[in-house]
């Protein structure tokens, strides 16, 4: 390696760490004095940041990260494109203007870089959430002096990694059917616990259902509590998502949710590009990235098979082939997932990873290092 | 670095001392604190609430020392908060982007842990310009101001409420529900519409009295910065968001509709501060205290742009409120960006609330205003009479003798239209006539007329008797309406389910009904001495001595032969149009006039609608002779509006049989005893299809004395140019038709397009006594001068309605 790439790439790896490890900075360690999590209120900090023992809540605009607004929004209204309108003439023009990805009435919660989640007061459900950040609000609120919104688009900008998105229609069942076959849920408001973090409560027909979320058990794990006015027998069930139920009462429901996404967001317009693939970025992401919660590195079983001298060696499947673990086996594996699945493991544990080439080939390089 | 920082708070809170009546000290929050202050509110413990629209609320209890404010977080999480209601301590209602919101502390430790949504069913597009602000309805509910998006920011994907394609076109726009609406959230917990067409009333408030008041920023369809008294069901001037009212539904894409339409729909702003005074209002603010300093019972209007605080001086005038305003404070020690005001226990003290952020250079938070005691030279009342003002000043003057000669007094208009704001057109000087008075004082001016605005500036000489200028010596008054005169015999209006009642003096007059017919008429009328004027057929079927003929000539009635392709004169055949009531728009009652302006949707016969009208009739009298007026504004909403050139048009009336000058045995009419004249000297039968200003016909009705003349304003335009056209017939019916045929059969046509509205003026005398009596001619000449009722739609905008029209029309 000559000397340029080696700045080259320890740079980048100083930029990813920056905005994706968790590790970095614990809640407790604060970068800025006049955050949230240090005050109790916002300050003129635009990217505000909570902690476990200080959760920040805040009613904002969110992005809608392309989740499928025909399933998951389907009690919103759709914007349309309109003809631009000159205000000197009055009159419209032949160009249009396009409605930009949003959701309008949402409430963000962040527990510092642990965890930070948006729910929807329309649709009464979690839309996603996200690990090391929470949202950068500088185009919305400007900066302290000028107070002027950034662009067009000044939705606010997620920032970190992203490991569960919602998919389908509402997950909660009631008695057998997803409450999306019911009338519009109304969202009643929330409640602040001993430990600041809210409870939401909605109400579906007759039933009036609250659900708190919190961390799970492990890293990008989210632990669920649902528990309801009546009788009716509550299910979580959404595709591609793995729950497992901690406890069911007759009125309760507790859960965890694993993931089901991998999407890091840089509150850059910009992301932060890697230029050359390296074993270093390659360890780092499998921490960063929450592999490390399931493939061990000393061939210990977990969720997943473990990495020690993985590369190379051969790969019974639940459906397909024998095939020996190479370069092109690892990538689909971590960007399909699903598409194979190792003999004695659950199929669909693991989530789709969007990364850059180069991160793909890290992790590569980093895999093949673990002998 | 902990220096730097308490230096820089210090400078924060650094106390300002100011040489008028009034000490502003500004509260000191923490310096990394946003303090963007959307509402504040006092509870009865002394604590102030104030919610910042980053989304904490945080309180306070003021002490002596405002430096020393020390402020505690109540609540957290909210988005853009720029209402707040104190129910009670621990215990508020906010009005966010999202939701209106109930904030309890439970347990009582001080912060919130509750949070009820009362309501979301409003829209909201993701756009940031959609404000909110809220107030008391004083009977356990509340309303709610929401404001427009903006055509400098996007709208989202999926928006929340109801989206509308046509609202989300212009400049500002309402592409979700209930944007641009006051809306009420009533003691039930149910929301409903309340009143349209605003653009940001960044700030709503109920008066002592109970009436609903907000301000609205400059903009489109504004033409200085408006103060509206919101009455319910009410238009108040930004058509956007009128996509949401189901009235105006048929009409098609509100901010395309004919502007003068919208003129008539607008509920006339109560004030207009002008540019100079105000760049765009925050909350209105009632002084409830006498020891604020002398205006107990005025508005106060902070500006969200300038350093500067308006007081407006109200008046009831003939039966709406309007009135003055003047600068209170407009001193660089105010911050800019002022939206809330607040007063405390004390009555001297007002916290003055102001953000910036999004719109100019942030400059925020909270100030204090103090009256000192001393008396500050203002003028403090300023009000109009039949011919000019009234006012009072706040000390004596030093010398009145020469007032009139240090005040000058000049006028404008603004124009209403999808331009942002206005000049001050069609300027006027005016001469101060006479004053009189020694405190209060009073002057008479030339000129005094309805839908103008009118600046009255007080000169330097003026003092008062300790040797001082007036602090702010300009007064705009907001003329929208004259004083009437004392009237002997006041016209009165009773409004029933289907129609209206008016009387003069408390005698019967006429009825106006709206609902059974397929369009609205006028009938009976009675003129002086209760003598029946029209003929009661086909309304009332068995009058002796009526013909039954023309069933469609119902009493008074408006009509066409063939407009756009569709008949609206005979009513009664099956391929006829109809011409529907929609609403009542306004009604004015109790003096010399009374007065009823309604929308109409013309429609053909399948339903589909034509065109719009707006009609304004009025009311009034005496004992010789009773009047009516109509101005009526056809409105092309939904196409061009084609008027073929025939005989049967376009304001009809139908005389009692005895006016008739020809009788006729057949249809059971034995005995006539009418007469008729026209304005240029024709009479009898031969007046039937010739131009005049007016036609009058006379006689005896059941023995007595009397007649109907029918005159039609010079300033009707036709597209000859020409006078009316008179259908008018020895039987009894008279019609001003301005689209009348060359020869009959037709033989042209009269087109208003599109997005245009075409205005005609008419007057209806109905007296009793003779001919000469009742002085036709004189009556006439009055009629051509008066001005009709005031505009905002005048030449220089483009598409003003008249800009198609001949030039040659007088």
């Amino acid at each position: 390696m000559n000397k340029k790439s080696t700045l080259a790439s320890f740079l980048a790896l100083i930029a990813l760490l920056m905005y994706s490890s968790p590790f970095c900075f614990s809640d407790q360690k604060v970068l800025n004095p006049t955050t949230y999590a240090e005050k109790g209120y916002l300050t003129y900090d635009v990217k505000p940041m909570g902690s476990k023992i200080r959760p920040l809540i805040m009613r904002t605009f969110a992005p809608s990260l392309e989740i499928n607004r025909e399933f998951v929004l389907p009690n919103h209204s759709r914007g349309t494109k309109s003809p631009k309108y000159s205000p000197s003439s009055g009159k419209e023009s032949t160009n249009f203007y396009e409605p930009i990805d949003g959701v309008p009435a949402t409430i963000a919660v962040n527990l510092g870089q642990t965890l930070s989640y948006v729910w929807d007061t329309t649709e009464c459900r979690l839309l996603y959430a996200w690990t090391d950040g929470f949202l950068d609000m500088k185009n919305y609120w400007g900066n302290r002096e000028s107070g002027r919104r950034r662009g067009f688009g000044y939705v606010p900008r997620l920032y970190g990694f992203v490991f569960y998105k919602a998919q389908g229609i509402h997950p909660l069942h009631l008695d057998g059917s997803s409450i999306s076959k019911r009338k519009a849920p109304r969202f009643k408001g929330y409640s602040l616990g001993a430990d600041r973090l809210p409870t939401f409560d909605y109400e579906v027909g007759k039933s009036r259902i609250s659900v708190k979320v919190e961390p799970g058990p492990s890293v990008q794990t989210l632990s669920i509590l649902f528990s309801t006015s009546d009788n009716e027998k509550m299910k979580f069930q959404s595709p591609n998502t793995q729950v497992q139920v901690i406890e069911e009462t007759a009125k309760s429901l507790h859960i965890v949710i694993r993931p089901n996404a991998g999407e890091r967001f840089s509150s850059e317009v910009k992301k932060e590009v890697i230029l050359k693939p390296t074993i270093e970025i390659g360890e780092s992401l499998y921490t960063s990235l929450g592999c490390i919660a399931c493939h061990s590195l000393d061939g210990g079983k977990n969720h997943g098979p473990t990495l020690k001298g993985s590369y190379g060696a051969k790969r019974e499947f639940l459906e397909s082939p024998v095939t020996l673990v190479d370069d092109a086996y690892i990538r689909e594996s971590i960007e399909k997932p699903t598409a194979k699945t190792v003999k004695g493991y659950l199929k669909g544990m693991m989530p789709p990873y969007k990364l850059q080439p180069a991160e793909y080939d890290s992790l590569i390089l980093f895999i093949k290092s673990v002998r | 670095m902990k220096k730097a920082l308490s230096l820089l708070l210090f400078l924060n809170c650094i106390f300002f001392a100011t040489a008028s009546s009034y000490t502003i000290e500004n509260i000191a929050f923490p310096d990394d604190m946003p303090p963007e202050v959307g509402g504040l509110a006092f509870d009865k413990n002394g604590y102030l609430y104030a919610c910042l629209r980053r989304g904490d609320v945080v309180v306070t209890k003021p002490g002596k020392d405002p430096k020393s404010t020390k402020w505690k977080v109540f609540a957290t999480g909210l988005h853009n908060p720029m209402g707040m209601i104190l129910v009670g301590p621990g215990h508020l209602l906010v009005s966010q982007m999202a939701e209106l919101t109930e904030i309890i502390d439970t347990d009582k430790d001080g912060v919130a842990d509750r949070y009820n949504n009362l309501s979301t069913d409003f829209g909201i597009s993701g756009n940031y310009h959609e404000t909110n602000a809220i107030c008391r309805d004083g009977d356990g509910g509340y309303y709610i101001a929401l404001g427009t998006a903006s055509h400098n920011g996007p709208t989202f994907v999926s928006p929340r409420g109801d989206y509308s394609k046509d609202g989300r076109r212009g400049r500002n726009f309402s592409s979700n529900k209930l944007r641009g609406w006051v809306v009420h959230y009533d003691k039930k917990g149910k929301l409903h519409p309340f009143a349209s067409g605003f653009r940001m009333h960044n700030g709503i408030t109920q008066s002592p009295d109970g009436e609903i008041w907000c301000g609205d920023n400059q903009g489109d369809w504004r033409g200085g910065s408006p103060i509206y008294n919101v009455k319910n069901g009410s238009f108040n001037g930004h058509p956007s968001s009128l996509v949401w009212d189901p009235d105006l539904k048929e009409f098609g894409t509100p901010i395309f509709l004919p502007r003068k339409m919208l003129d008539d729909l607008h509920n006339q702003p109560s004030v207009q501060l002008v540019r100079k005074a105000m760049s765009s209002c925050g909350e209105p603010f009632f002084i409830g205290s006498e020891e604020f300093g002398p205006f107990k019972g005025q508005i106060l209007v902070p500006d969200e742009n300038g350093r500067r605080i308006n007081r407006l001086m109200m008046e009831k005038v003939d039966s709406a409120w309007q009135g003055a305003s003047a600068l209170f404070l407009n001193t660089k020690e105010l911050r800019a960006g002022g939206v809330r005001i607040a007063m405390d226990e004390s009555g001297e003290s007002i916290y003055y609330a102001s953000t910036a952020r999004g719109w100019q250079r942030p400059d925020e938070g909270i100030q204090r205003i103090t009256y000192n005691g001393k008396m500050p030279f203002h003028i403090k009342d300023f009000k109009l009479t039949t011919d000019g003002f009234k006012f009072w000043f706040t000390k004596p003057l030093k010398d009145s003798k020469e007032l009139a000669k240090n005040i000058n007094v000049r006028s404008f208009r603004f124009e209403y239209g999808y331009r942002y704001g206005s000049g001050e057109k069609d300027q006027k000087k005016h001469k101060i006539l006479k004053h009189k008075g020694n405190g209060p004082f009073e002057i008479s001016i030339d000129g005094l007329e309805a839908g103008r605005i009118y600046e009255i500036k007080f000169e330097p000489q003026i003092r008062s008797n300790s040797g001082e200028e007036i602090e702010n010596p300009t007064i705009h008054y907001t003329l929208n309406r004259l004083k009437r005169p004392s009237a002997k015999l006041p016209a009165t209006l009773r409004q029933s389910k289907d129609g209206f009642e008016i009387k003069i003096g408390g005698d019967f007059f006429a009825r106006y009904h709206f609902e059974k017919l397929a369009q609205p008429i006028i009938w009976p009328v009675h003129g002086p001495g209760n003598i029946r004027m029209l003929r009661d057929y086909p309304m009332k079927m068995d009058t002796a001595g009526e013909a039954k003929d023309h069933p469609h000539h119902r009493a008074i009635f408006i009509g066409h032969q063939k407009m756009s392709g569709a008949g609206f004169w005979h009513n009664q055949f099956k391929d006829s149009g109809s011409v529907k009531h929609i609403k009542v728009i306004e009604t004015r009652s109790g003096h010399d006039r009374a007065l009823i302006k309604t929308l109409n949707a013309w429609r053909n016969k399948e339903g589909k609608t034509i065109g719009g009208d707006t009609r304004t009739m009025t009311f009034g009298g005496d004992e010789i002779a009773r009047y009516l007026d109509l101005e009526i504004n056809m409105h092309a909403t939904n196409m061009d509006l084609v008027f073929t050139e025939f005989k049967d048009g376009f304001v009809g009336i139908r005389t009692h049989p005895d006016l008739r000058l020809t009788a006729s045995p057949k249809n059971g009419v034995n005995k006539v005893f009418g007469r008729a004249l026209n304005s240029e000297g024709t009479e009898g039968k031969k007046i039937w299809g010739k131009r005049a200003d007016w036609v009058h016909y006379f006689g005896m009705i059941e023995g007595k004395e009397a007649g109907i003349a029918f005159f039609s304003h010079p300033s009707n335009l036709t597209r000859k140019g020409e006078k009316s056209w008179w259908h008018a017939r020895d039987y009894g019916l008279i019609s001003a038709n301005p689209f009348a045929p060359e020869k009959i059969g037709g033989d042209g046509e009269h087109i208003v397009k599109k997005g245009q509205s075409l205005k005609l003026r008419y007057r209806l005398i109905f007296h009793r006594g003779s001919q000469k009596d009742v002085q036709i001619e004189k009556r006439f000449a009055e009629y051509a001068q008066d001005p009709g009722h005031p505009t905002s739609i005048m030449p220089g905008h483009p598409g003003f309605p008249e800009d198609y029209l001949s030039k040659k029309s007088k």
